[in-house]
């Protein structure tokens, strides 16, 4: 579904992805993780275009991302993206939130449209808000608000940059729980989180990034139990005792 | 006390302030004046029976003005779209011509279109099609803004009060553009007219072009972000996403430049007589035929203020709406 | 290794930028050439006859600076009375300066220039062509002309004022009253020493403001760059030159107070918490 091939990019003298190979299959949870500064958020970010590369290629669904505009704007209706800061259109309702992709880039009937975003919003649990503005909600209620926006597209892939680090502790598990269950629709995923407890349990890989460089690639499993780099021992043992 | 009769009794006590205060302003400047040995007879009577005069010159001033608005939009808009392009050359080309007109007063800029430019390449005298019964068309028009503005609190109310609504707002946009000074349309504009629209619209819009950008890059750039991850292309990007955010930043700008425009035009006596508010005002001040000259001056300031006050009473009262209902809104991005 | 690397950077960042104005400076030219081409083909520049006028306009220059700065200096005296009368306790003061502040806001400059000169001065006062004051000779017009630009920007700048003795907090003055200072001590003490880094960057844009406004004080005759430019215009038939040189003479005055307002702007703005505006 996602395969990035040789890909390396500089942000003017940082080079800030240098050589990454990775190939997410249909269905798949990858989980990133990393310091701050290794390039995870980044990475994901070339998948949906937001980032321009230098080098190598990201594909979608067979859809070269940076090749063309056109292109990128179709591929994207394919991705969806959630990210750290929600980024709700705050003169919007969340039900317009919702709507406005499917209705204006897809050009679906306006009936199916809302139907679908009331199923969509009674999924994530807060049917009742369809008519608030974002600045009503409180944070997990707006993330979940976002996931929603990016489902209502249909995406083939769901991205994911750390969705729970700008929320308050109580609000991380309804976001996480709501991961959850779209991993278990077998969704193709992309997430970029701290979260080490969600990695351990829903993510079929787990790839650690560091300076850069994808260190180390692999199950869970064999990810915490038994990781090959010093550099990943150190970076687990550190998260874990936090 | 209900809510509504305190309002009236603070309203009517503002009035008696304000009264107050305007008579001892008054007192004080008479005062000056027989100081400094004045013996000037006010004849307040006859300069009032000359307001016909300015009535027209109204008019022309408000035609004057509506036209440079039009154009001062248009162009600022154009050059905030240049001063955001991403090309370099576009970008200092439309920084040169803001820097330029800004720092330029008014007046030399009218004074180097109109002779610099006017002289070389003299434009034609336009006649604007005629448009039978344009207040009623006008009048329309109001009452349909009214009703979008209004339209998510029509259905709470009450048909008595829907009726009442829709007939005072009908009577008052007709009243208004029956006695309105505005003709518009059917006339004849000429070349000095035209080319003060041109050199008002030029020199506003090195303002408003700025105030454009501003507010554009006020929209935060995660924004634009998520418009795009949702397969949005750059016209749906800024039309459902920026341009709505950005209009709230716009706006108080906006119309304080808008009011200064309508302060401007009167610049434009200084170049021609056009027979604007301040020409009709210096026609009818002549000290050798009508020497109640401080009455005629005193009026134009008032006529000034007739206009002017309202404008921008009515640009705090929009500021305020969209600060009030919108600025909750736009708070929601958090910083990390 | 890095040090060199860096400079490297530099030097071609400079060169990026230096490229840049090459570019847009050819740009500019282009477009002025064929404007120019296409305006000479109508009408014959006569540059060397305008310069040779250049005296003339330096003496408008003179009296142009000369209104501007009695207009500034008066106007941000005047200005800072007003402010402090609509801040002050007294509701008959501050109701004053409301008036008068929104009277002179709301009408054009140029009326209020004809209200003061032809209204009152020649009307209701009773005339004279010089003004004795202090014993020096002023010219009536220059004296009414600068009078009306001080008493009219004093409406803006005490706005100016306003806004920002009232963005210092009043915990601060309540913090010097409680010292035992009186109002003014505390105003001059402790609020308007914190005001004046809030006032500076909008007063400087203010001031470039009322030296483009003396530009209208020609209506009532003052010999000023405006005024000059169109008596040499109606004299010679090359408007096009003269007023191109008008409008220099003004950038030259403008552009340079603008660079510094920007500069203070920044260097103030750096000392602000967070979000400056």
């Amino acid at each position: 579904m996602i395969a990035i091939q040789g890909v390396h990019k500089w942000f003017g003298r940082l080079h800030v992805l240098k050589g990454i190979d990775l190939e997410v299959g249909q269905g798949e949870v990858l989980v990133l993780i990393g310091a701050s500064g290794s390039g995870k958020s980044t990475l994901l970010r070339c998948i949906n275009g937001l980032e321009r590369i230098q080098q190598g290629k990201v594909a979608v669904d067979r859809i070269d991302i940076h090749a063309s505009k056109s292109d990128l704007n179709r591929a994207r209706q394919e991705i969806g993206i959630v990210f750290q800061q929600f980024n709700l259109f705050p003169h919007m309702t969340v039900m317009k939130n919702i709507t406005i992709g499917p209705l204006k880039v897809k050009g679906v009937a306006a009936q199916q449209v809302r139907e679908a975003a009331l199923k969509l919003l009674d999924r994530i649990g807060i049917p009742d808000k369809a008519d608030a503005y974002p600045d009503q909600l409180s944070g997990g209620q707006q993330q979940r608000v976002a996931i929603a926006r990016a489902l209502a597209m249909q995406p083939k892939v769901m991205l994911f940059d750390e969705p729970t680090s700008a929320l308050d502790p109580e609000m991380i598990k309804e976001v996480l729980d709501l991961m959850r269950e779209l991993a278990q629709e077998r969704m193709t995923m992309v997430v970029v989180t701290h979260e080490m407890g969600f990695a351990r349990e829903v993510a079929d890989r787990v790839a650690f990034m560091d300076a850069g460089v994808i260190l180390e690639l692999g199950s869970p499993a064999q990810f915490f139990e038994n990781p090959q780099h010093e550099r990943t021992r150190q970076f687990i043992q550190k998260v874990l005792q936090a | 006390m209900t809510a509504r009769t305190r309002a009236l009794r603070y309203s009517l006590w503002m009035l008696f302030r304000f009264s107050l205060a305007g008579v001892v302003l008054v007192a004080l400047v008479v005062l000056v004046f027989m100081g400094l040995g004045s013996n000037y007879s006010f004849e307040w009577d006859k300069a009032l029976e000359f307001l016909s005069w300015y009535n027209r010159g109204l008019g022309v001033t408000l035609e004057l003005f509506v036209f440079s608005a039009t154009l001062a939009v248009s162009l600022g808009l154009l050059v905030a779209l240049m001063r955001l392009s991403p090309w370099g050359p576009v970008r200092d080309l439309a920084g040169l011509y803001v820097h330029t007109f800004r720092n330029l007063p008014a007046l030399v800029v009218l004074l180097l279109f109109f002779f610099g430019l006017g002289q070389i390449i003299p434009l034609p005298t336009i006649r604007a099609p005629a448009l039978p019964h344009v207040e009623i068309l006008l009048g329309a028009a109001l009452v349909a803004v009214y009703a979008y503005v209004l339209r998510f609190k029509w259905k709470r109310l009450s048909a008595g009060k829907k009726a009442a609504l829709l007939i005072s707002l009908a009577g008052v946009s007709y009243l208004l553009f029956l006695w309105s000074p505005i003709t518009l349309f059917g006339k004849d504009y000429n070349n000095i007219f035209l080319w003060g629209v041109i050199a008002f619209g030029v020199y506003e819009s090195s303002y408003l072009g700025e105030t454009f950008r501003a507010g554009i890059q006020s929209v935060h750039r995660t924004q634009i972000e998520a418009a795009q991850s949702l397969g949005m292309n750059y016209l749906q990007v800024m039309g459902y996403v920026v341009l709505p955010q950005a209009l709230r930043v716009i706006l108080p700008p906006l119309t304080s430049t808008l009011v200064a425009l309508v302060k401007e035009t009167a610049l434009i006596y200084l170049v021609r007589g056009i027979g604007d508010l301040t020409d009709q005002a210096r026609q009818l001040a002549v000290p050798t035929r009508r020497p109640y000259i401080f009455e005629f001056y005193t009026i134009l300031v008032c006529y000034y203020l007739a206009i002017v006050i309202p404008l921008s009473v009515l640009s705090q009262w929009l500021e305020g709406k969209l600060g009030i209902s919108k600025a909750r809104r736009m708070a929601v991005h958090h910083d990390a | 290794m890095l040090k060199a690397q860096a400079s490297l950077v530099a030097q071609g960042r400079l060169l990026k930028l230096a490229l840049r104005a090459a570019l847009v400076g050819v740009l500019v030219a282009t477009l002025i050439g064929s404007l120019y081409w296409v305006l000479s083909q109508s009408y014959t520049f006569r540059w060397n006859l305008a310069l040779q006028q250049l005296p003339k306009f330096n003496e408008g220059l003179w009296i142009t600076l000369q209104a501007s700065g009695i207009g500034m200096v008066l106007g941000l005296a005047l200005g800072l009375v007003v402010a402090l009368l609509r801040l002050s306790p007294l509701a008959l003061l501050r109701d004053m300066g409301t008036l008068y502040v929104h009277t002179l806001r709301n009408i054009p400059f140029l009326v209020f220039v004809i209200f003061t000169y032809f209204g009152i001065a020649r009307a209701v006062l009773p005339p004279a062509s010089n003004v004795v004051l202090f014993g020096w000779d002023i010219d009536d017009r220059l004296f009414w002309g600068a009078l009306a630009l001080s008493l009219f920007e004093a409406s803006f700048i005490s706005e100016i004022f306003r806004a920002g003795i009232q963005s210092i907090h009043k915990t601060q003055q309540e913090a010097a009253r409680s010292l035992g200072m009186s109002y003014l001590q505390a105003m001059r003490y402790v609020v308007l020493p914190q005001a004046f880094r809030v006032i500076l960057p909008p007063m400087t844009g203010e001031l470039i403001a009322l030296v483009k406004e003396s530009a209208l004080l020609l209506v009532i005759s003052l010999p000023e760059l405006t005024l000059t430019a169109k008596q040499l215009s109606s004299q010679r038939p090359l408007q096009f030159e003269f007023y191109t040189i008008l409008a220099g003479y003004y950038l030259m005055i403008t552009v340079p107070l603008s660079a510094i307002s920007h500069l203070l702007e920044h260097k103030l703005s750096i000392h602000k918490r967070g979000g400056a505006t």
